[in-house]
């Protein structure tokens, strides 16, 4: 019981000291819990709309998806509708088609424009209403569906944001050109930023190339029937390809893809939290270990009195217990809000239905056993530490000196070791890609442990040598700059928002770029307005928080590179600050140590993208030679006449389809591999194949294949080898090696043909992309623009010049990446707690000192300076360390990577700068609430602190 | 560019002369010796109060820690102050010494009243002007001595006439101890580098709150032969409060307070008189 009083009691005396360990668990459990309460709450509410959809039906026919080699697709006939309906158990069957792809059908607005979604695809099917009392499918809320060729209806959604109405003419842009439709009716489906183009079913099979032909057949079973009685009905009369399967089975098939992206959105949330709790762990540890050694003459007394050592260690434990339930139900807490905000935010778009949000019971136990199992593991060295304080400990007058454990050093040193043998180990290359990756990720976190175990070796040095003058003044200098800029941009970005929330501005037109439509902003209501309000404010305190910390820091850093020169004061501010953070080396170093991962990943995420960036526009310069390229927006495959087309425009030199599917070698069990077929024009400067042997003899007449270097080196194969290729009709070619293609960016693993032989063994492969060059003597402009206004005849197809395409993956990279830093930026929250709470023990631990100074002459702004300068140098111990990791990861990783995807290591200098001035933020930000409270100090009550 | 050589705004007002000392002394009844009335025109006063009090808390915790105080301290002599605990000794040294301030009444160090005075100014004027010694723990721990001495200096952006430091630094004796820690140190080397400090900037004044009352006999002697050269050799102003009738025999004065008000004074004391007059202040 009386330790049970003493963590109580150490609890409350240290809870100013504390509260920033709980801030810590509680954000990395909210992202924990808000990351299960997410997607609990999103598979909740798509599998909502599925079975809304699906209500109705009892079973569904549908045709078979997975394929085994050489399966042919099934076709589900129409006439096969009638024979269902048929059957007595049977009362309604109807048939429904969907056009392949998205984009393809595209009303066109006034300008004559396509008009899509911004934030999703445009569907086009044949209309499901609920007819005869069937629920499911889409709702008409006004007008009528359907009927005829001319006859379409839209989404309400879309017509509202189109600006259509009931009765319109509008002209639609289709595969096989325009056409004109009468708008007759709007329905609503639960898909917010979905837009839907409904047809009735015989428009809609012309419209989608499927004559004859359902995609899927609902079945209502007769009344008093068993859906199971009609499966056993319907089965005989399904064609090859084709299967029947019942409501829950249907449920699960649609919402098998959402459930996965969910499931992948979940876990991704959740590495990212665990990343973050992982810092926190270095915190909390910091914080016990500096509240025990604070406690030692405390601890010594209770031992001198006849406390045991393991009485010692359970306060001490108990406490962090304690100390963690807070912080977990706190963060589960926060989950809930910051679920729930984004699920109201959902909600107030629109199109949603209405959301709950799920609470497992898995969640709660798991946020609360994550949490509380970091805060003990992070105390159990403190509290061992404790209980080993003897009861001299209490006598002596200054605090025993932190030995430098042995155990730690020889414990850091194996554990370090380990880690970086995992990675080495990984990049020997001998465990797949999966492997490896998994091994570089267990090597570097037994890294990033080992390093922080041994940090505080080198944590005293590394600090007096990063310490210096010059470096830290010039790095606060810049802050200083930066956080006066930013504080003010905050400060009007969040009275903006502000003033913008409560409506006064009324609507704000933002004028719409290059050409698109001005966007009209409404003041927001409900959950936006309350997370404009929040946001608002947000912005507001921390663009106050800069512009007071910001201009001191510029003014101490100005002085401080000037006194490096001349020799003033500031340099000594400088010097009592190295030494405060060399004196604490292990507390510098788990400070460090909770900055240096959020950043090391930072700068594995950095390598990596800019190391994809830079192989992708490697092969784009070298082995690509097209300078256009063609493809469907959303993958679809391209129109057939498109290659002609572009073919035949002035300028271009040379076109060819790509196709690929799928060949066997060795018989039935044999291997597969893939096959890229393209025109194999000899001399195509579209692909540069490397070829490292052979020649094109013989591909273009569809005698010989050209094989890829690594499946060459695979089989054995060599150039004048034979091998049988078995294609996806089950004919077996003989073909001739000719050649081997070195250049495997493209054709990793995978058989070369002509597409003749190619089209000859399977006809339904569409085209998925084509490239084309153009001559050298004609304008490169003039003949890209020409290009892509041909694309403008086809929905859904887009022509992209080598910059472009360049552009979209540049584009892409920076999306993922700027999405990445973003979700490590909680991380990086987490680890600027740590080193405020740094800041805040150090000053609490040298209250006596401090006053000293102040008594002999130090001015507060002095003593800001010196605690402003101890923060940058610690941020900046971490960062370096995080990004020396970084880097390091970073080339594991581009080598673990396989060279199809990145084939270079490039380091993003620029990145890395900007993270260095990040360090200079982070210090002088965290430095700045912990010095004005040091500056308050009375120096004679400081004095007497001791 | 403040923690230049600062020059700290004061008010232009009274030179701590005779003339305002005179003044002083007709408005300041009851206390019955009139400090310094002795000496001759020729010594002016480093620091002095007037009518000074310093209440702590309020109401029923009211304490009147010093009573309507009014000294002053002459400039180049030795000064003990004595009294039983809890009389308002250190109260006084912190108030003078600019780290905390009177409830009412003036102080002035050199020409400069002190309650007019912002915290900066007050640091600017303790690092320039006023010299401090604690009783124990007065050193940074992660700086040599020689860095604790000239920290007041190193803050001030000012470098060390070297000389001087050399001067200092022998006549504490620490000259092969200048590049250890504080907790290389014994206690009583720690005081002397404290004294050293104090000594370091030149102050007007030095304050030490009984700055051997942490050490053995042997080293309080060597600090107080230290102090006593200071002021014979320096012409150092120094104001100590001491327990000990030994120590302050090594004075030029001794001023006696009781309940917050100065009682009585000796002028070069010595140990015996010290004790009678304690011994007579203790009935
Ligand atoms: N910070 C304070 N708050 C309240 N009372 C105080 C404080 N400091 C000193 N005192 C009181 O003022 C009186 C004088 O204290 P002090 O100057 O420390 O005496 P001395 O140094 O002579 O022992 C004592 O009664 C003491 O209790
Ligand atoms: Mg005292």
């Amino acid at each position: 019981m009386t330790i049970i009083k003493l963590a109580f009691r150490g609890i409350k005396v240290g809870l100013g000291r504390l509260g920033l360990t709980v801030l810590a668990i509680t954000l990395g459990v909210g992202f924990v819990s808000g990351s299960f309460i997410i997607s609990d709450s999103l598979g909740k509410l798509f599998d909502g709309i599925v079975s809304e959809a699906n209500a109705g039906l009892d079973a569904r026919v549908q045709a078979i998806d997975e394929l085994s080699f050489g399966q042919q697709p099934g076709v589900i006939p129409d006439t096969l509708v009638d024979e269902i309906q048929a059957l007595n158990r049977v009362a309604d069957a109807e048939g429904f088609v969907v056009a392949e792809g998205a984009n393809r059908f595209l009303p066109l607005d006034a300008d004559d424009e396509p008009f899509t979604s911004t934030s999703g695809p445009t569907l086009a099917f044949s209309y499901q209403g609920e007819v005869d009392g069937r629920e499911g499918g889409f709702e008409q809320v006004e007008g009528v569906a359907p009927t005829g060729p001319g006859s379409v209806n839209l989404n309400i959604e879309q017509a509202e944001d189109g600006g259509f109405a009931i009765g319109d003419t509008i002209t639609f842009q289709t595969p096989e050109g325009r056409r004109d439709f009468e708008l007759d009716g709007l329905v609503d489906f639960p898909a917010p930023g979905v837009y839907f183009v409904l047809f009735d079913l015989e428009t809609a099979q012309e419209l989608f190339d499927k004559a004859g032909q359902l995609d899927e057949i609902a079945i209502q079973a007769a009344p008093g029937t068993l859906p199971s009685d009609v499966l056993d009905a319907v089965e005989p009369l399904l064609p090859d390809g084709v299967e029947v399967i019942d409501q829950a089975a249907a449920n699960s098939a649609d919402s098998e893809d959402f459930n996965q992206i969910i499931s992948i959105l979940g876990n991704i949330l959740l590495a990212f939290a665990l990343i973050a709790l992982f810092v926190s762990l270095f915190i909390i540890y910091n914080t016990f270990a500096i509240l025990v050694s604070q406690r030692i003459q405390e601890i010594g007394l209770l031992r001198a009195i006849g406390a045991t050592g393991a009485q010692i260690r359970s306060s001490i434990l108990i406490e962090a217990g304690l100390v963690g339930a807070l912080g977990s139900v706190a963060g589960i807490g926060a989950g809930i809000g910051v679920a729930a905000l984004i699920e109201a935010l959902f909600e107030s778009q629109g199109g949603f239905p209405e959301t709950t949000t799920v609470i497992s019971l898995r969640t709660v136990l798991i946020a609360i056993a994550v949490g509380l199992l970091a805060t003990m593991v992070s105390a159990l060295i403190p509290a061992f530490k404790a209980g080993r304080i003897s009861p001299v400990e209490a006598i002596r007058q200054e605090g025993s000196h932190p030995h430098r454990g042995r155990g730690r050093i020889i414990a850091g040193s194996i554990i370090t070791v380990t880690g970086l043998a995992a990675v080495g180990f990984g990049l020997s290359g001998s465990s797949g890609v999966t492997g490896t990756l998994a091994l570089l990720g267990i090597g570097a976190v037994f890294t990033f442990v080992g390093v922080a175990l041994l940090s505080g070796l080198f944590a005293g040095p590394a600090v007096m040598i990063l310490g210096r003058s010059i470096p830290v003044g010039v790095l606060g200098t810049i802050s200083g700059v930066l956080l006066l800029i930013g504080g003010l941009a905050l400060v009007f970005g969040g009275l903006s928002a502000l003033v913008f929330a409560s409506g006064a501005t009324g609507e704000i037109t933002i004028p719409g770029q290059n050409g698109a439509d001005d966007q009209v902003l409404t003041a927001p209501t409900g959950a936006g307005k309350v997370l404009t309000i929040l946001l608002g404010s947000g912005f507001g305190v921390l663009g106050v928080l800069f512009l007071f910390s910001g201009p001191r820091a510029l003014a101490d850093g100005v002085r401080l590179v000037r006194d490096s020169f001349t020799g003033g004061s500031e340099r000594k501010m400088v010097r009592i600050a190295r030494e405060n953070s060399a004196r604490s080396p292990q507390r510098t170093a788990a400070t460090a140590t909770a900055l240096m991962i959020g950043l090391a990943l930072v700068t594995l995420v950095s390598v990596l993208g800019e190391s994809l960036r830079a192989s992708l526009s490697q092969v784009l310069s070298e082995s690509v030679g097209a300078d256009l390229f063609v493809n469907g927006e959303f993958g679809e495959v391209l129109p057939d006449d498109f290659a002609i087309r572009l073919s035949g425009l002035e300028g271009i030199d040379d076109v060819s389809e790509y196709r690929s599917a799928d060949v066997r070698v060795g018989g039935p069990n044999g291997e597969i591999y893939g096959v890229d077929s393209f025109t194999a024009s000899t001399e195509s400067r579209i692909i540069d194949y490397g070829l490292d042997a052979g020649s094109f003899d013989g591909v273009a007449d569809g005698t010989a294949v050209i094989v890829s270097r690594s499946l060459a080196d695979d089989r054995g194969l060599d150039v004048g080898d034979r091998i049988a290729l078995e294609f996806e009709d089950l004919e077996t070619e003989d073909l001739e090696v000719a050649g081997i293609a070195g250049n495997e960016n493209f054709l990793e693993g995978s058989f070369i043909t002509d597409n003749g032989l190619f089209i000859e063994h399977n006809p339904d492969r569409g085209i998925e992309s084509i490239g084309a060059t153009i001559a050298d003597d004609v304008d490169f402009e003039t003949v890209s623009d020409a290009a892509k206004a041909l694309a403008d005849d086809y929905a859904g197809v887009q022509v992209l010049n080598n910059e472009d395409l360049q552009e979209q993956l540049e584009t892409g990279i920076s999306a993922l990446l700027v999405l990445i830093n973003g979700l490590l930026g909680l991380a990086l929250v987490v680890a600027f707690f740590g080193v405020v709470n740094t800041i805040v023990l150090s000053v609490l631990e040298r209250t006596h000192e401090i006053g000293l100074l102040r008594a002999v002459g130090m001015t507060r702004q002095q003593l800001m300076s010196t605690i402003r300068w101890e923060a940058i140098m610690v941020s900046l111990f971490g960062t370096l360390l995080g990004i020396t990791l970084g880097i390091l990861f970073g080339i594991a990783g581009v080598r673990a990577i396989p060279d199809s995807v990145i084939s270079e290591v490039s380091i993003p200098w620029l990145t890395l700068l900007i993270i260095v001035i990040m360090a200079g933020l982070i210090g002088v930000l965290a430095a700045y609430l912990p010095a004005r409270r040091a500056a308050k100090l009375n120096p004679l009550d400081a004095i007497a602190s001791l | 560019m403040t923690d230049a050589a600062p020059t700290p705004p004061g008010s232009p007002d009274p030179s701590p002369g005779w003339e305002a000392l005179d003044d002083m002394t007709t408005t300041a009844p009851p206390v019955p010796p009139t400090p310094g009335s002795d000496l001759s025109d020729t010594i002016g006063l480093a620091a002095y109060c007037r009518n000074a009090s310093k209440i702590y808390g309020q109401g029923d915790t009211e304490v009147r820690a010093l009573d309507d105080v009014t000294v002053g301290f002459e400039t180049g002599r030795f000064t003990s102050i004595m009294g039983p605990s809890g009389s308002g000794k250190s109260t006084l040294m912190q108030c003078m010494a600019g780290l905390d301030t009177f409830t009412l009444g003036q102080t002035y160090v050199g020409s400069i009243e002190l309650s007019s005075l912002k915290d900066k100014e007050l640091t600017l004027l303790r690092r320039s002007k006023i010299g401090f010694v604690f009783q124990a723990f007065n050193l940074i721990p992660t700086m040599s001595a020689e860095e604790n001495i000239t920290l007041p200096l190193d803050l001030a952006g000012a470098t060390a006439d070297k000389q001087w430091m050399d001067q200092v630094v022998a006549t504490v004796g620490l000259a092969d101890r200048l590049h250890h820690r504080p907790n290389e140190l014994s206690g009583g080397q720690q005081q002397r580098v404290a004294v050293a400090r104090a000594l370091a900037s030149r102050p007007d004044i030095i304050f030490g709150d009984e700055p051997t009352g942490n050490v053995d006999s042997k080293a309080g002697t060597e600090i107080l032969q230290f102090m006593r050269r200071a002021v014979d050799e320096f012409h150092q102003t120094i104001v100590m409060v001491t327990h000990d009738p030994v120590s302050a025999s090594y004075s030029d004065r001794v001023l006696f307070l009781a309940d917050g008000r100065i009682v009585d004074e000796i002028r070069n004391p010595t140990e015996d008189g010290v004790f009678d007059k304690m011994r007579h202040l203790g009935d």
